[in-house]
């Protein structure tokens, strides 16, 4: 592999394309998560609804990806 | 897990674009350590915790949770000093450190009585009816499957060296937490985000579920371990907070004798409220008590909203003139105290709330539980 410019260009690029693709959904899911454990202590009424959505999320995704099927 | 061992591909993270090999060596054996040494009680606290999560209800089926009487719903409440009178007549030689409304259910009122007022073990708990004065019957607080739940979950029946230690180990758990998501990149690089490989062994299945469930949890996991570890230091926290604020508020009462009479409690009460209309009684500590002044009723008032509920002012009344001393918010430290507790405890949001934190504690000990697994057969 030659070290040309353009070449360190491109494996910033790849490497910002492995991060996104690595990270996305566990940031957003992370997200989600905090949004949901602050919504129902600050906001009032609608705030539970939230924190029941944004908490939910993540359960539900454990559910869906992690629950034992046969193969 | 170090890679440097590792044999089949499953567990083999190559050295990767954003960690060196040594990098993650490193960080394997932070992880390691952090969740080998903390594990055991990691699952203990998960474990208890599940029940308390749901202590409400499970005194309901039990029948250990406290109903008072049908009335009629606007029969008026009687005086606070009412209520003490009963409660000291049935404890005699007793006297009263504190006295609150039920936080869920204002027709009741807790007191707690001892030797001596500034007494710190061996207390007294009643529930009184706050409309009547009169105790009602309830199985003893100190005993039985909740209370063993309870205390193995705070102090493991060990006092303050007890909670240092589960804090501590709660700090093991935020360092696995932080490390495992630093070695989440190496090992997910080539998976896609949720991917378990079934048709894997054993060892592959549970890595990858130990890794989905990990990262899914982190940010539920970090809030709850970290406040959890904050409200070990809870007896700390208010020991500051008396000889920093409540010595500044009540230092013109230095060196005085303490009050040769007091005012009815109930009048102390009223001057909090009219100081503070906007908030609502939470609980009284009596003159000499452990969260008050030899010279005064600390008043602790609480806010109407679900974050301020979670908060605390005192007022500080003079015992013996019924007059305000003093009255300031809690410092930084004091809410940062308060606003960890429903945070770890998961109560502010209802049924569908609890459940949720139910699940995913449940979720943490398949982390934890899989975490070993993978250790041990690794070895």
């Amino acid at each position: 592999m030659s070290h040309s410019h353009s070449n360190i260009h491109d494996r910033h690029a790849r490497r910002r394309a492995g991060a996104w693709a690595l990270w996305r959904w566990p940031v957003a899911l992370g997200l989600l998560s905090a949004a949901g454990l602050l919504a129902g202590l600050v906001l009032d009424g609608w705030g539970d609804w939230l924190s029941w959505i944004a908490l939910g999320i993540p359960v539900g995704v454990m559910l869906w990806f992690g629950w034992p099927r046969r193969r | 897990m170090t890679p440097a061992t590792a044999t089949a591909t499953t567990r083999q993270p190559a050295p990767h674009r954003w960690l060196s090999s040594t990098a993650i060596r490193r960080w394997s054996w932070v992880h390691k350590w952090s969740s080998l040494v903390s594990t055991g009680f990691m699952l203990l606290l998960c474990l208890t915790g599940l029940p308390l999560l749901f202590h409400h209800e499970i005194g309901h089926l039990l029948g250990t949770g406290i109903e008072p009487p049908a009335l009629a719903a606007d029969a008026p409440r009687a005086s606070i000093d009412a209520v003490l009178a009963q409660a000291m007549a049935r404890h005699p030689g007793q006297v009263v450190q504190f006295y609150g409304p039920d936080e869920d259910d204002d027709r009741m009122a807790f007191v707690t009585l001892n030797d001596t007022v500034d007494s710190a073990v061996g207390f007294t708990s009643l529930m009184m009816d706050a409309r009547t004065g009169e105790a009602l019957p309830h199985a003893p607080f100190d005993e039985g499957f909740m209370h063993i739940m309870f205390r193995l979950h705070v102090d493991l029946f060990m006092d303050l060296p007890g909670k240092l230690f589960l804090g501590f180990m709660g700090f093991l758990l935020l360092v696995a937490i932080v490390s495992g998501v630093v070695l989440y990149a190496p090992f997910m690089r080539k998976l896609a985000f949720g991917e378990v490989r079934r048709d894997r062994s054993a060892r592959t299945r549970w890595l990858d579920l130990h890794n989905l469930l990990g990262v899914v949890t982190l940010v539920w996991a970090f809030v709850v371990g970290g406040t959890g570890m904050i409200n070990t230091w809870a007896d700390l926290v208010f020991k500051y907070w008396q000889n920093d604020q409540m010595a500044q508020m009540v230092a013109p009462y230095k060196g005085l004798p303490p009050p040769a009479r007091t005012v009815p409690v109930q009048q102390a009460a009223d001057a909090a409220r009219a100081l503070l209309p906007e908030m609502a009684l939470r609980f009284i500590a009596f003159p000499g008590s452990n969260f008050s002044s030899p010279h005064h009723f600390a008043v602790f008032m609480k806010g109407a909203t679900p974050l301020t509920s979670r908060l605390l002012q005192p007022v500080l009344v003079d015992a013996e003139t019924g007059k305000i001393t003093d009255s300031r918010p809690l410092p930084w430290y004091g809410t940062a105290l308060l606003i960890s507790q429903p945070l770890h405890f998961g109560d502010y949001g209802g049924t569908p709330l609890q459940i949720l934190w139910a699940l995913l504690d449940i979720a943490t000990i398949v982390v934890l539980g899989s975490g070993l697994y993978l250790w041990l057969k690794k070895r």
